[in-house]
């Protein structure tokens, strides 16, 4: 059901047709990217190909890419949520909080969804009913959660009961478990995001609000919605990363939205909405996983990875506005000739 | 049209006391800022009746039509549907009621293609396997090639995103999306043929005929008297926000509506 071509736009079917379309067209150019890194890995480190370290890129990228589908939505909406990362470490403490109390590992759960849903909403509800720019609101909320969750919360908890863990850490066959539930989150996401009026009216709203407004949908309504799935992902995410971690602290999750947004942009995503795609943010979220893991096994500094990091956020936007412009404008050759 | 149909319309518009009107605006009035776009509007538009509404630039035409389909709410005033006191919600409602609207700036999703636009807001749904609701995208590109045919408007092909097509092509997809509701009673249409060809231009009159043939209500905005002339059964003059005529078609000349749209007065 996934599919990993990229669709000059998931949702919107823009196909390009005729023999002539190039193949760089078709394919996500993140899939040679990949190969090329997977390559270049290879020989530089050794231990890159073991099945153990294959799978840990797996499980690390699990939480990043629960993330990421949520700001599928959001960026393809034409907006941005820059909290998702205290809202991370909000529902991480909280989570954290709620069990070391006694509460069953299953109830907590749902509550931190059900938090970080909320805390979602909120956003959306902010940016429609006061029409502050997203990224103004979610700033603010990338401030104010994390000082909020320092304030409440100090100190980091530690020691999950077993089946957090196994959320976390556990293994299926030689799958971690991390990374089936996040695969699954994505294969729910691409329904959601390429077969439903949800997902076809949240990039039309990304494309061009006042029309959706006047054909009659209900735009605030779906944008927060979209906000609030945002946020529940971030709730699920949440719960693999205290499993995983073994722990909660109240830093946790900091820049995560650098990381996660520079995935999603690369992976095909317009910052300007309109375009979205699922496999796309899938493939970008590989790439930086693959990458981080990489540059740890060479031995890369720390610090050296976020400059990267950076770099590579605006090297996805610089090419995604190239990528745009050019295919237009074969687009464009090609349907003249065909009606000449 | 033919002579005798207009006729019969012409009886119908001076039985005003027995058939009621299907849409009925009363003192209408919108306001943005400081600009009084529509002060006080008042008119009717009978059942299967074709109105064509004239004026200048900025006269408040689209104000007005933007007032009938839910887009923006009146400052005051009052609507009319079918003899019931008429307060929409929003566009959906309005379309709910059996109104369709085909709007000045066509009110286009550029980064969807055709089929999408046409059924954006009530995009049909299939059971994948069975049980997975997904869109029916055959379904919605089907019915989309059926209705463009159906205005005989060529389209090399209906998958590419809109921007990707010309005023023309954009504007037929506009208009097939009015066709597409079977329960329209009222078709509202601001401007249809603004992009088009001479030939396509045709092809759209031919459109509103049929439409009227089934039994259907226009309410047609066009800055051409040529085309006002040979399809309206009344035409209202804007000016200033204001309703300033409201004239049989067959009752007029070309230049006593150019009069009335300039502000003159008829003799
Ligand atoms: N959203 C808006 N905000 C502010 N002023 C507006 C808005 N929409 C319309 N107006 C003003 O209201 C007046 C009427 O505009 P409207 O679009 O209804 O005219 P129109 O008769 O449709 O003109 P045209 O023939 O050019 O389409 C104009 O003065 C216009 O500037
Ligand atoms: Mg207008």
């Amino acid at each position: 059901m996934m599919s990993l071509k990229s669709k000059a736009n998931d949702t919107g079917m823009a196909k390009q047709k005729g023999s002539q379309a190039s193949l760089l067209d078709k394919i996500n150019p993140l899939i040679i990217v990949i190969v090329f890194l997977y390559i270049g890995i290879t020989l530089l480190s050794d231990r890159f190909l073991d099945i153990g370290n294959q799978m840990n890129i797996l499980r690390q990228v699990a939480v990043y890419l629960i993330i990421a589908l949520g700001m599928t939505f959001v960026i393809a909406s034409r907006g941005i949520d820059l909290s998702v990362g205290s809202n991370l470490g909000l529902c991480a403490m909280v989570l954290g909080t709620l069990i070391e109390a006694g509460t069953p590992v299953a109830i907590a759960m749902v509550l931190v969804v059900g938090l970080g849903t909320l805390i979602g909403a909120f956003n959306g509800l902010v940016i429609t009913r006061f029409r502050i720019n997203p990224l103004i609101v979610t700033l603010g909320m990338l401030v104010a959660l994390r000082g909020a969750t320092h304030f409440f919360m100090g100190g980091s908890i530690i020691r999950m009961p077993e089946s957090l863990r196994f959320i976390g850490q556990g293994f299926i066959g030689f799958v971690p478990v991390p990374a089936i539930i996040a695969l699954t989150a994505t294969a729910f996401a691409y329904w959601l995001f390429f077969h439903t009026r949800f997902g076809r009216h949240t990039v039309s709203i990304g494309s061009n609000e006042e029309a959706c407004q006047v054909l009659g949908i209900h735009v605030n309504r779906h944008k927060v919605a979209v906000y609030a799935f945002q946020g529940a992902c971030v709730g699920l995410a949440a719960a693999i990363i205290v499993g995983r971690l073994n722990a909660a602290s109240p830093s946790l999750g900091n820049l995560y939205e650098l990381h996660i947004i520079a995935a999603v942009v690369l992976g095909g995503t317009a910052l300007y909405g309109g375009v979205g795609t699922i496999g796309g943010t899938l493939l970008g979220i590989l790439t930086i996983g693959v990458l981080e893991n990489g540059m740890v096994l060479i031995g890369a500094d720390f610090h050296l990875q976020r400059v990267l990091l950076g770099f590579l956020l605006i090297f996805a936007v610089a090419y995604q506005e190239h990528r745009r412009r050019v295919i237009d404008t074969r687009a464009f050759s090609r349907i003249k000739e065909a009606e000449e | 049209m033919q002579d005798d149909e207009r006729d019969i319309l012409g009886v119908m518009d001076s039985m005003d006391t027995a058939v009621s009107p299907l849409l009925s605006l009363q003192d209408l009035r919108k306001s943005y800022g400081a600009i009084e776009a529509a002060r006080g509007v008042s008119f009717d538009i009978f059942p299967n009746e074709v109105v064509a509404m004239v004026g200048d630039n900025g006269a408040g035409k689209s104000t007005i039509v933007k007032m009938l389909s839910g887009v923006v709410k009146p400052d005051g005033g009052q609507l009319f549907w079918q003899g019931k006191p008429f307060h929409p919600s929003g566009p959906d409602a309005v379309r709910d009621a059996g109104i369709e609207t085909m709007f000045q700036d066509l009110a286009l999703v550029n980064d969807v293609d055709a089929p999408g636009n046409l059924f954006m807001g009530q995009e049909p749904m299939k059971r994948w396997l069975g049980f997975l609701p997904i869109l029916d995208r055959k379904k919605m590109r089907l019915e989309t090639e059926r209705l463009l045919d159906q205005i005989k408007i060529k389209l090399q092909s209906v998958d590419r995103p809109v921007r990707l097509m010309s005023g023309g092509q954009r504007q037929a997809i506009a208009i097939a999306r009015i066709l597409l509701s079977a329960k329209a009673q009222l078709m509202i249409m601001d401007e249809p043929t603004a992009a088009l060809g001479i030939q396509e231009q045709a092809k759209v009159l031919n459109v509103i005929r049929n439409l009227h043939a089934q039994g259907l209500s226009i309410l047609v905005i066009s800055h051409n008297l040529e085309h006002v002339f040979s399809i309206a059964n009344r035409i209202v003059v804007v000016q200033g926000g204001r309703i300033a005529a409201s004239v049989a078609t067959d009752e007029v000349s070309q230049q006593d509506v150019v009069q009335l749209i300039m502000g003159g007065r008829l003799q």
